[in-house]
């Protein structure tokens, strides 16, 4: 486990290596600790119930046999590795796990584990979903106050708590959108190390890891002139993918593979305000859907040499979107690659790939 | 039996009153396309999960979304119009089921599409109960130049696993208030939607009226489901069960859809009593688990035929009677939406479809299950599993089918019947 002097290298890496270390410690300390999937579930609540929160991560590590048993192939590989470490007993230190409704794959597992769990085949935290609803009508806005009161409820969230754990997540906010102005920079950091802090940030909500990752950016050394590249699609595991574009001379300097979180606290009253914030939260593939030049605009305003899809084989709705994508990034001269049914771990043949694409770009001048 | 182009075959179908229903269907298209093409009619294009009732009782017709791809499939288009989404660039592995009158829209080309194409629907409508749907419906009424009416699929955290014997009188706690009232309010914006632009009203007293006829329809149906699982033999074929419960749902709530449905009762009763069978060497009793094989209906009959297994249970039938049988109580509104805001989660999600799934194999002596499970699909994939190992935990064995509905790519006619019959051999069956 890190303690708060660790390097902040080394605390990152820990966090990579073993993404519920920090909270698991916090646990045996006596902490209460909640769960949560995804980047859109709104953390303040858990904050705001005294507990600690933890963002589920999973990497390729082996076999899902168990998972396996329950989930179909076309469920996300990175909850089934979830539910491999849940029958496993490796969450159970954890009281209560958050699914999104919002994600077609996990608002099924949600299912799938409250029924394991109804006939005895596994145990485990108390699965709850955060049912926000999705479409842009006012009566929409309406449930997601109403699922946001009850997911409150069920927390045990205090009201009077809320200001503060909306204040505590603005700060985290803060750190990741300094690191994106950096990584977006003349000079990047490289995207990779990036990717590793976002990465590492959801699993270690201590003020701890916020003094830590501002002192690695204080410290950091960017990249001499590098490709400059917009990274578009799904969650990537790891940081091949952006260690194959580094080598090629690249650097992902604008990654959109996530909801873009908001910056500014939510004004009273809370809890409408935080529900209203989620009903309206646009992932990338709900932008593309409502802007068919969303990857043009996005490499123009991060002056992207080049723009790499990543989609895996498990993506239901990325493929419906890539394609007017990729025909008007064509259109505006904006050279493209599109990485589709991709295994969730980059192989060989993918990295190659990119890092062929990018090593043809040129930069912009 | 007949040999389609693709290597599908078409089952045989024995009761007078299936062809009576076909022949009904074709009379519809007719009037149908007569009305949209012809007349240019406001209509709509909407998915099956989705409240019809509304359109019935505007009188505006509607084409469902799963109704044109089985017709597009049946007319052996499908690959054709799977190589048009190839070449615009989706990838393959998107879903194949919803988005066949996309790909036939998409590819322009009014001397291949059954009846040239759809003109320009008033509205798409469609439940947002998987991630693909947005999507292709927001890009097809794009492509035909109208609106994407979407409907939310919420949450359902009241998870009861007898869902199906509760849901006549107890809807309103069983599918939960809030979602109830998500949905009644969906539907009036739908309702005032389709007034303005079509001009037509929507008239409560005629609805209510709808609603209850629906009911009795549906209440026949689910005497005949009964009926045919208590009998041995197995009276009628899922060739014979599935047109006589789809094509009066497509036009539930009209008087030839009641009629209809009453008539199949009748015809059903007749066999039972006469100990009529449907197939003249029933050794195994099955279960058919997903949606219809539209591109290869006779794959059940040449494992009736040949190995004497009678598919005696498939959804449809019944699904009828839990899922669409509702006490009204004053608020018919309410009611519907209590019919449709689960209408996919029950058949696809745990707790509610492996519990239904297992009590209703008990009730038709079910031996054995297939479960159709289409790759790529996770919607239709969904449940599957957890359905199949609940089914083994009740004695029943089950054998998973990897195969599409509507997309015969991948399929085989001889060697899925031989795959299901060494599967039977395996179990003793």
């Amino acid at each position: 486990m890190n303690s708060p002097s660790t390097n902040p290298v080394d605390l990152v890496s820990a966090l990579i290596d073993d993404p519920l270390g920090a909270a698991r410690d916090a646990a045996r300390a006596g902490a209460r600790v909640i769960g949560y999937y995804g980047n859109d579930i709104p953390v303040a609540l858990i904050l705001a119930a005294g507990a600690l929160p933890v963002r589920l991560r999973a990497a390729p590590r082996g076999p899902t046999a168990r998972a396996d048993l329950y989930l179909e192939s076309a469920h996300s590989p990175e909850l089934r590795a979830l539910v491999e470490q849940w029958f496993a007993g490796e969450l159970d230190f954890i009281e209560t796990v958050i699914f999104p409704r919002s994600d077609d794959s996990a608002q099924r597992v949600y299912y799938y584990l409250c029924e394991l769990q109804r006939r005895g085949a596994c145990a485990g935290p108390r699965p709850l979903l955060y049912d926000v609803a999705g479409i842009g009508r006012p009566v929409s806005v309406d449930y997601t106050r109403e699922s946001t009161r009850r997911l409150a409820r069920d927390l045990g969230t205090s009201e009077e708590q809320l200001p503060q754990a909306l204040r505590r997540v603005a700060v985290r906010e803060k750190l990741m959108s300094d690191l994106r102005a950096r990584c977006a920079a003349d000079s990047p950091l490289p995207g990779s190390w990036a990717w590793a802090v976002v990465r590492a940030s959801g699993c270690d909500w201590r003020e701890t890891f916020d003094d830590g990752a501002r002192r690695w950016l204080d410290d950091a050394t960017s990249l001499p002139r590098a490709r400059r590249i917009l990274l578009a699609g799904d969650l990537l595991p790891d940081a091949s993918l952006h260690e194959a574009i580094e080598n090629a001379g690249g650097s992902v300097v604008l990654e959109l593979t996530e909801s873009a979180a908001d910056e500014d606290p939510a004004s009273s009253p809370l809890l409408d305000a935080l529900a209203d914030h989620f009903h309206a939260r646009r992932t990338p593939v709900r932008a593309m859907r409502e802007d068919a030049h969303w990857a043009v605009r996005n490499a123009r305003n991060g002056r992207a040499d080049a723009v790499v899809f990543w989609l895996a084989e498990e993506d239901e709705s990325l493929p419906w979107e890539i394609a007017r994508q990729m025909r008007n990034l064509a259109t505006a001269g904006i050279p493209a690659l599109a990485l589709t049914r991709q295994s969730w771990k980059p192989d060989h043949a993918a990295l190659g790939r990119v890092g062929e694409f990018v090593a043809g770009r040129e930069s912009q001048p | 039996m007949s040999v389609t182009p693709s290597g599908g075959q078409r089952s045989r179908k024995d009761l007078a009153c299936t062809a009576a229903a076909t022949a009904h269907q074709r009379q519809f298209v007719a009037d149908l396309k007569r009305r949209v093409i012809d007349n240019g009619e406001p209509f709509a294009i909407a998915q099956a999960d989705t409240p019809h009732e509304i359109f019935h009782a505007m009188d505006i017709p509607l084409i469902s979304n799963q109704w044109w791809s089985a017709y597009i499939s049946a007319k052996q288009l499908s690959p054709r119009y799977f190589a048009v989404l190839d070449k615009l660039g989706y990838p393959s592995n998107s879903c194949r089921y919803c988005s066949l009158g996309l790909a036939c829209t998409l590819d322009n080309d009014p001397s291949t599409a059954p009846w040239g194409g759809l003109p320009k629907p008033t509205v798409l409508v469609a439940r947002l109960t998987c991630e693909c749907i947005r999507h292709v419906f927001g890009q097809w009424a794009e492509a035909l130049g109208s609106d994407f009416f979407p409907l939310e699929a919420p949450g359902w955290t009241h998870k009861d696993p007898d869902w199906f014997t509760k849901s006549h009188e107890d809807w309103e706690e069983l599918y939960e208030p809030r979602r109830i009232e998500l949905l009644v309010r969906e539907m009036r914006a739908l309702i005032e939607l389709l007034e303005t632009r079509t001009g037509r009203r929507f008239d409560e007293d005629k609805f209510t009226a709808l609603m209850h006829a629906v009911n009795e329809q549906e209440g026949y149906i689910a005497e005949a489901a009964r009926m045919i699982g208590a009998a041995r033999p197995c009276p009628v074929s899922i060739a014979d069960q599935m047109p006589n419960t789809m094509i009066p749902q497509w036009h539930r709530g009209s008087p030839w859809a009641v009629a209809h449905a009453r008539r199949f009762r009748d015809e059903v009763a007749e066999r039972v009593a006469g100990g009529v069978a449907a197939s003249s060497n029933e050794r195994v009793r099955l279960m058919w688990i997903g949606a219809g094989l539209w591109h290869d209906p006779g794959f059940y009959s040449t494992l009736e035929d040949r190995h004497g297994a009678v598919f005696v249970w498939s959804m449809y039938m019944p699904f009828a009677g839990p899922q669409y049988i509702r006490n009204l109580r004053d608020r018919p509104m309410h009611a519907l939406a209590s019919r449709v805001c689960s209408m996919n989660e029950v058949l696809h999600l745990p707790p509610w479809m492996n519990s239904w799934m297992v009590s209703e194999a008990k009730r038709c002596g079910i031996d054995a299950a297939v479960v159709l499970v289409p790759p790529d699909n996770r919607l239709s994939q969904s449940g599957t599993l957890l359905t199949q190992r609940a089914l083994e935990e009740a004695g029943i064995p089950a054998l998973r089918l990897s195969a599409d509905m509507v997309d015969a790519k991948e399929w085989n006619h001889e060697r899925m019947v031989e795959y299901v019959a060494d599967f039977l051999r395996s179990k003793g069956l």
